[in-house]
Parts: C-alpha cells; structure tokens; sequence
C-alpha cells in the first residue's frame, strides 16, 4: 500500500481534500479507497473491511464525524479530515435560532413507501426473494446500501428507516426480508490496531480497483486472484512500527510453533458472522432473514489477548474484569465492558464477545437485541421525521407585536410576557383600565339532558344550583382527589353550561370531560371552542365605564354573564377577576378579536387604557394569592394543602376525587401552600425556603408589589411544624395570610 | 404561494342521526363530518338539526386553502385517502389539520386558525 | 411506531394520540365509591398480554379510541370508537 506508481493523474476522477491535500481519485472509488491508493490509512488504525461493517475507516467527512469513508463515494473538492488520535472529534456548531420564533421545519426530506415487502440487501438472497414475491403479485422495494438506500432502523408497525441519497425513507412494510449477508470477522491479537491489516474481501476489492497491497501476506483463507504470501496458522500477535504493521505472527495449532512472517500488508480471511443487526432490531414484526445473513457461521476462537472491540477500545481484560465482577450475562457484559457499544453496533466484536462467554459458560449465548439505529446517522437525519410541538397564536398575535410585545411560550401558544413596562401595566389595571389577551383560556360548551348529572360528577361543587346567568369557581380533580386545572362553570340555560379551564390545561381538561361523559353513557354534547373564541379580559376601576361607552348598559354583578354587543361584535360577557379588579371578559368570534381589541383601547385612550401581559398578571393576581394550577401546584397537590377545601363539597354524595380525598383527609399532611412577604426585592422564583438550617420548601411565585411596597411570595412548607419564620434568599421572610391585596375582595365586585 | 384564508360556516354537534339528516342553509355547503356527532357546514349561514341539545355555533376558527393535494402528501406521515370524497384529519408538517378531498378538483386543507401562520411555514408558503 | 386505525380520521401513527390508561374496569366509579375505586384509581392490571386501552386523538378528530393491544408483543389487535 505504499507503492504510488498506481497513483493517478488529476482530472481523471477529482481530487478530494484530505487533512487539507488533494488526493487523486478514480471514478468508482470511495473516500477510503482513494486514500490507500495515495498510501494513506483512513480511521486510526486497525483491520479495514470497505464492507461499511466496523468503524475502522471513520473520519469527519464535510463537517460530519463518525463518517464511514468506506461506503462514502469520493466526490470532487469533499472534505476528509481524520479524527484526533486520542479523544473526540469535534461536533458542529449548532446554529442558534431566534428566541420568538419556533424552530423551523426539519432540513431533511423524508419521503414515504408503502409496500407489501421490504427487502433488506440487494445480493442474490435479496434478489431471489424479491423474485418470488413479485410472482405472488406482492409489491416489492428492495433497498440495498450498496446502491445508497441504507436501511438504519426497523420498528413495530413495521416500519423501516432508510437513509437514501435523497433524504430518508420510510418505508411501512407488510413484510421484511433482511438478506444483509454476513461481515468478515476481525482479528483480536496484539497489534491489531496496526495499520496496513485488510480483510480478505477487501483485499479483493482493493486488487480490483488497482491499488497496490505491497508485500502482502495471508492468514486464513486466502483472497481470491490476489498475490499474497499465505502465512499458516492462527494470527497471534502483528508487529509494526511507527503505526504500520510489519509483520504478523501466526501459531501452529498443532505443535504451538510461531512463526513471524514479514508483511506490509496482511490480508485477513478469518471467516464470516452473519449481518443480521437489522433483524434483531424489530421484535415481534413479520420479518424473515434469508441467505447468508440467516446461517449461524462457526464462531471464531475465543479471544486471549489484546482489543476485542475496536470501536471501544474494549479489551480481553476489560472483559474478564467485568465479568469478575458480576456482569455474567451477554447483555450486561455489554454494558459494563463497552463492547458492541460503538457505531458499528458489534460489527466487528459480536462474535468475539460470544465466542469468549461460551469458553467460559460452555453454551454459546444468543446474540443481543439491537437497538436503533443500526448506523451513525446525524442529528438532523435522526430528527427528519419530527417536528417541534407547534406553538398557536392568538388572534391578537400581530397586535401584540405592533404594541411592541415581548412574546413567549406559555402552554403551547405564544402570549405577550409584557409591553415594555410592566409596572405600567401593572398600574394601569389597579388605576384605570386595561386589556388582556385571554384568548389561550379553555372553553368548552356541553349541553344535553344530562349535563347536570355530569358536571355534578366531574366537579367537587355543587352545580345544580347555579342560576343561568351566573358562574361558579371550580376546581377540577382527578380520581386521587388531587388539583388538574381550574376555571369556571357558566350556567346558559337548563341544559347548557360553558366550561372555562386554564391556558396549559385546556387539552387535558377536554379529554378528559369526554372520556367520563362517555364512560358513563350520559347524553351530553361537547364542543370545544378554545380555538373558535378570542377572549379580552378588560379590567380595572374603570372597566365598567369603558364597556358603558362599548355599549355595556346593563352590566352584569359578579360572577354574572351575559350575551351582549361590545362594540358591535357579539360577545359573551363574564364578570369575574383574576386581577383582584373589576373584570370583564369578552368571549368572542375569533375573526372579530382586532375589531373588539383596536375599539376598546380607542374607546379608553382618554381613561388611560394600555395593555397588560402575563408578567405584570401573574403580579396581580399573585397579590391576591391565587393559585395557578401547574405552576403554584405539584402532581399529588390537594385542594387542602392550597387552601381550597371551601371549593370542595363532601357533603356532596358523589364526585371523581371524593373517595380519594375522604381518605386522604384522616391522614397526616405535612404540606401547605401559602403566603410570606420580606423586605426589599422579591426573591428569585424556585428559591429554597429555609428553616433552622433546613431547605423547607420552595417559592413558586413572587412579586415585589409596587403598592405595597415589599416583597410578596407564594411558596411551599413542607414541613410540619409549619414555621411562621422562614428564610429566603438569605433575608428573613414572614408567614402571611392571603390575599395580601383586598382580602375581603370589594374592589373584584365593584 | 398558496394561503391560508378565514373559513366561515356553521358548526353542529347533536345526536348522530341528527347530524346525519341536519339540513345546512346555504347555495354552497360542503359538509364535513369531523365525527359522528360533530359537523362542519363550511359555507352555510345556519342549520336545522332535530335535536333540542344540539350545539349549534357559528364557525370562524378554521382557516383553509384549495390546492393539489399532492404537495400535501410529502408532509404527513400517513398517505392520503385514496377514494372520494374523503375528509382525512391527522397531523400535516407536525400541526393538527384535516384535509377535505372532494369527488374532483382540488382538496381543501385547513387547521385551527391559531395554528395557521405555524402550518403555512412548515409547508413552506412563508419565510 | 404503532399505527391505529382512527374509524374517524384513518390510519394514523401513534404520536397524534394521546394515552389515556387501561379502560377502567368498572366503569362508574361514582356510584360505587368504596374498596373497588380505591384499587381502581391505584391498582393498573399491566397484563403481559391482552390489554384494553384508552387512546385520544389528539390531531385527528380529538376522540377517545378504546384500543385492544397485546402487550407481549406490543401489537394491536383492534380499535373501537
Ligand atoms: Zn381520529
């Protein structure tokens, strides 16, 4: 391989750029190929196969590392840098995006197959499977990687990922074929990792392509119709120099003699294992292994000394070493050791690993389950199918954006943080007036002659009274009596309520009201209109005199609704707070949002009138020490332990959570949600809650109040006794009752 | 590039038979059935429907566009109906859509209009 | 990935839905709200083998599918609206 007289002249194939020199290629040759036709070695050393079976040949090819360069065509001006001899190669640099804006769709194709059969390989076994499902009118895709459709993974259903020069591939197959054939085996002896040792078929390939072996020598079964010296006997050890092997020793079975053979080149014909990664992936898919890839080959002998796994690094030690210590088990030899851990999946190792537990347990174990994928594929390759979860837009997106909004994701919808002031903001709710876009709210109608019945069960409140007309707060519970969401009942008519739910907990909340209505067989229609509504939340000292000029004359008390025009767009009208001021919200058709948006804020210019976002909410309502399900709340939270045992009714015979909660109450709880306030800035939200030394719990909301002019926390003890001293944020903190604004709640119902 | 539009009609949820035998008000109704007690009287002004619990709503919360459905196919992992007419519902280019597939012609794809701007990148109308 | 067979909607892969747990047992937990719900809300089966299961829509037509599916050898075995 260091003859360069086979070197040939520019222009014929290309050049490709390796470790920054052109190197000459022929047409037909791949990356590797092309370098030891130049004498050059591609990967770090050790057996080559060019049959994409190990990862001896890997370099960073175009930017991207792990790249098999025997089964990479070479191409004019491709960039071959080899991988740093100790350590990692460098990963690219992922470019960032923009912070408001959602990740863009995915940069690979993926294309789509539906087929009757799949053919895994495109070798005589895979050729003449095809043939006969075709004459059994089947349809057939036969996917071969030597003509670049690469199948990488087989998953139930079944499907098969395929990487093709296109993009990837997935194929949905009624049935599989893996006709793979089978992978040379690697030597493991000392010196293997020299460079200059070629498997017998590679041998073959490289005679055929025109490159020159040097002095070859053969151990083994000897390559066909290329001129090798054959060495008899087992390979025990290679010697080299500087990297290169030069020579290999080769031992007698019979009388144990060595015998050293001086080589450039030694040419490896140990014997085969079948190529059968793929058909160990899938589990219990309909899938046949045919040909080679079906024949369980002898194992090779049990390996002694030095690397059995090329990839790792994991030698015959490393083995006995896991193995001393428990690790007994192919699976768990695996994991420990490393071996077959590495990109070639076992390509080169599996064999050895085997062949050295059967030595030892005297039953040779069955090979292990592979796992996707079977070959080094990249990030973006890996993440061609998938999309990042698409974030919805209000209607009054654009609006938001014109008033200068900062956005940002909150329950899968983009919602304005704030308008570049928020205690502006804040004001101009506990002031005058303001808007909120509450449009992200859940709203779901349910109607039918059992709506009662339903709502009575899904809520631990009563239902059956609310007048139409008028709202209730509820929470909603799961069977373990523990808080989902919250939001409000609104009474329509005897047999029509409106549901309101959170922002995040909306999806949930309708599964989950449709599930149970079904599950009980009860008559009720249920249509969500989360998405159909836009929702204004107006509020504010002067809300009620900016709806008079919006055409609200009769305005509705508390906890009232009614259906009336707001400015000429028909608007369902809630009275309720979240802010701790009067408030009005707007439900509405969703193409009229900017039409109500735009003639509110014209209509209050004089009053005042801006915008509030969610960060200046979350303030207001934190002074009023209301919870927000998902953020103040844990899983296993109870109504209890957030104070809202008033919102539960046991005196009610049945509801989802009852059983559950009549338990729980018997029980210790040594959990509370509640209120502190400190001097100075409020603390960072997530802050620990010390006493005595101890973390005691932590904040999940906090707010430096304008008004009141202090700190004001929402957090967790959750350790009894309850301290009524905390510490937070290295400054002492107090146990105060909520809420800290208003608490009789007058200025909500004026 | 194709657009999303505002799509207007009405919406029914009642019992299925209802639904079923619901008469849309309109010249040009396409009726899609979202499910067996859900329809959507895209083009219609109102509806009767026999069934004094129906939710009946006016509908501005899709939005939609005419277009060869062949484009379509390479964004979802699922292959389009083959027969029509046909209302396919399911993910395209990762956002909850549906795809309205009428005897001849061109198909009709829509999402939630909260989603719309999100659906017109991924297909690629918008930069 | 498993597919289902959305009677609404079509064959769909696995990820437009939503799971919803084993279909309860019994279904009216309300009425009977005593030893059996406590072990319902606490206890799954997880059968190796035939399960019953609850399977949401969640891109397609936002219905519940109850899903038959062996779970040995993670394959469907019908879908009923
Ligand atoms: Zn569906």
């Amino acid at each position: 391989m260091t003859d360069r007289s086979a070197t040939v002249a520019a222009g014929d194939g290309g050049r490709l750029v390796v470790d920054g020199r052109p190197v000459a290629f022929r047409p037909g040759d791949s990356v590797a190929v092309a370098m030891l036709r130049e004498g050059l070695v591609p990967g770090r050393g050790g057996t080559i196969c060019l049959a994409g079976d190990c990862g001896n040949c890997l370099a960073q090819v175009d930017g991207v590392a792990y790249v098999r360069t025997c089964q990479t065509a070479a191409r004019a001006g491709l960039s071959v840098v080899g991988h740093p001899s100790e350590g990692l190669p460098d990963l690219p640099v992922v470019r960032a995006t923009a912070a408001t804006s959602s990740p863009l769709a995915r940069e690979i194709e993926v294309a789509r197959r539906e087929v009757d059969v799949a053919i895994v390989g495109g070798g005589s076994a895979g050729l003449e499977a095809a043939e006969t499902a075709e004459r059994s009118g089947r349809t057939v895709l036969v996917l071969d990687a030597g003509a670049g459709d690469e199948v990488v993974a087989i998953y139930a259903g079944p499907m098969l990922v395929v990487r093709t020069r296109a993009g990837m591939l997935h194929v949905h197959a009624h049935e599989i074929v893996v006709a793979t054939g089978a992978a040379e085996i690697h030597p493991v002896a000392p010196g293997s990792g020299l460079r200059g040792l070629v498997t017998a078929r590679a041998a073959e390939r490289l005679q055929a392509a025109g490159v020159s072996l040097g002095a070859a020598v053969a151990v083994g079964t000897p390559p066909e119709g290329v001129a090798a010296t054959p060495a008899s006997g087992r390979p025990v050890r290679f010697e080299g120099k500087e990297g290169r092997v030069r020579a290999v020793v080769t031992v007698d079975a019979a009388s144990g003699a060595e015998t050293t053979t001086p080589a450039d080149t030694v040419v490896l014909g140990l014997g085969c294992a079948p190529r059968d990664l793929l058909a160990r992936m899938a589990g219990e898919v309909p899938l046949s292994v045919v040909g080679a890839a079906a024949e369980e080959a002898p194992l090779p002998p049990p390996p002694t000394e030095g690397v059995v796994c090329p990839c790792m690094g994991t030698t015959v030690a490393d083995l006995e070493a896991a193995w001393d210590k428990g690790f007994q088990e192919l699976e768990l030899l695996k994991r420990s050791s490393q071996a077959c851990l590495g990109t070639c999946q076992g390509g080169a190792c599996l064999s050895h690993v085997r062949s050295w537990i059967a030595a030892r347990t005297g039953e040779v174990p069955a090979p292990f389950t592979a796992r996707p994928a079977s070959r080094q594929i990249t990030l973006a390759e890996a993440a061609a199918d998938a999309y990042v979860d698409a974030f919805r837009r209000t209607p009054l997106h654009d609006e938001h954006l014109a008033l200068g909004a900062r956005m940002d994701r909150f329950g899968n919808w983009w919602r304005p943080w704030h308008y570049g002031d928020p205690i502006a903001e804040y004001w101009a709710v506990r002031e005058g007036v303001s808007l909120g876009d509450v449009s992200t709210l859940g709203k779901l109608v349910v109607s039918g002659p059992d709506v009662v019945e339903a709502l009575e069960r899904l809520y631990p409140c009563h239902v059956a009274d609310i007048k139409p007309g008028r709202s209730r707060y509820a929470l909603l519970l799961n069977e373990r009596g523990h808080v989902m969401d919250d939001g409000m009942i609104l009474r329509e008519s005897e047999t029509r309520f409106v549901l309101s739910f959170t922002s995040g907990g909306a999806a949930n909340a309708e599964m989950w009201v449709r599930d149970w209505i079904e599950t009980w067989g009860l008559r009720v229609h249920v249509l969500d209109r989360t998405m159909s509504l836009g929702a204004i939340n107006v509020t504010g000292p002067l809300a009620g005199e900016l709806l008079r000029r919006a055409g609200l004359a009769d305005q509705p008390r508390f906890l009232g609704h009614v259906h009336a025009d707001i400015a000429e767009v028909p608007s369902h009208v809630m009275r309720l707070s979240f802010t701790g001021e009067a408030a009005f919200e707007l439900h509405h058709p969703v193409d009229r949002s900017v039409e109500l948006w735009r003639a509110l804020m014209d209509l209050g210019a004089d009053l005042g009138i801006r915008p509030h976002g969610l960060q200046a909410l979350f303030g207001l309502r934190l002074e009023k020490g209301h919870v927000i399900v998902g953020m103040d709340t844990e899983l296993d939270t109870t109504p209890r332990r957030i104070g809202l045992d008033w919102a539960v009714r046991m005196e009610k015979p049945a509801f989802i959570g009852r059983a559950a909660l009549e338990r729980t109450a018997k029980l210790d709880d040594h959990r509370r949600w509640m209120g502190f306030t400190m001097d100075g800035v409020a603390p960072t939200e997530g802050s620990p809650i010390w006493a005595d030394g101890e973390i005691v719990g932590n904040v999940t909301g906090s707010w430096t109040s304008p008004l009141l002019g202090k700190a004001l926390v929402l957090g967790w003890q959750r350790r009894t006794p309850v301290r009524d001293r905390v510490e937070i944020d290295g400054r002492e903190a107090a146990v105060s009752p909520t809420p800290f604004y208003d608490p009789e709640g007058h200025r909500a119902r004026a | 590039m194709p657009a999303l539009d505002r799509l207007r009609g009405v919406r029914v949820v009642a019992d299925p038979v209802a639904v079923d035998r619901a008469t849309f008000h309109g010249d040009d109704v396409t009726v899609l059935r979202f499910a067996p007690d859900d329809a959507f009287g895209l083009g219609a002004g109102g509806v009767d429907v026999d069934d004094p619990d129906a939710i009946v709503e006016d509908e501005r919360g899709f939005v939609g566009a005419w277009l060869d459905p062949a484009g379509i196919e390479l964004h979802t992992e699922w292959p389009l109906p083959t027969e029509r007419p046909a209302l396919a519902q399911g993910s395209i280019a990762g956002v909850p859509a549906k795809l309205w597939l009428p005897v001849d012609g061109d198909a009709l794809v829509l999402t939630a209009a909260a989603y719309g701007d999100e659906l017109e990148t991924r297909l690629g109308w918008r930069s | 990935m498993l597919w289902l067979d959305c009677p609404h909607c079509g064959r769909r892969p696995l990820d437009e839905f939503s799971f919803g747990g084993e279909r309860r047992s019994v279904p009216d937990s309300i009425t009977d709200a005593d030893e059996r719900d406590f072990d319902e809300v606490w206890v799954f089966e997880n059968p190796d083998g035939l399960t019953t299961e609850r399977w949401f829509h969640a891109a397609g037509c936002r219905r519940w599918l109850t899903v038959r599916r062996d779970t040995a050898i993670d394959q469907v075995v019908d879908v009923v609206p």
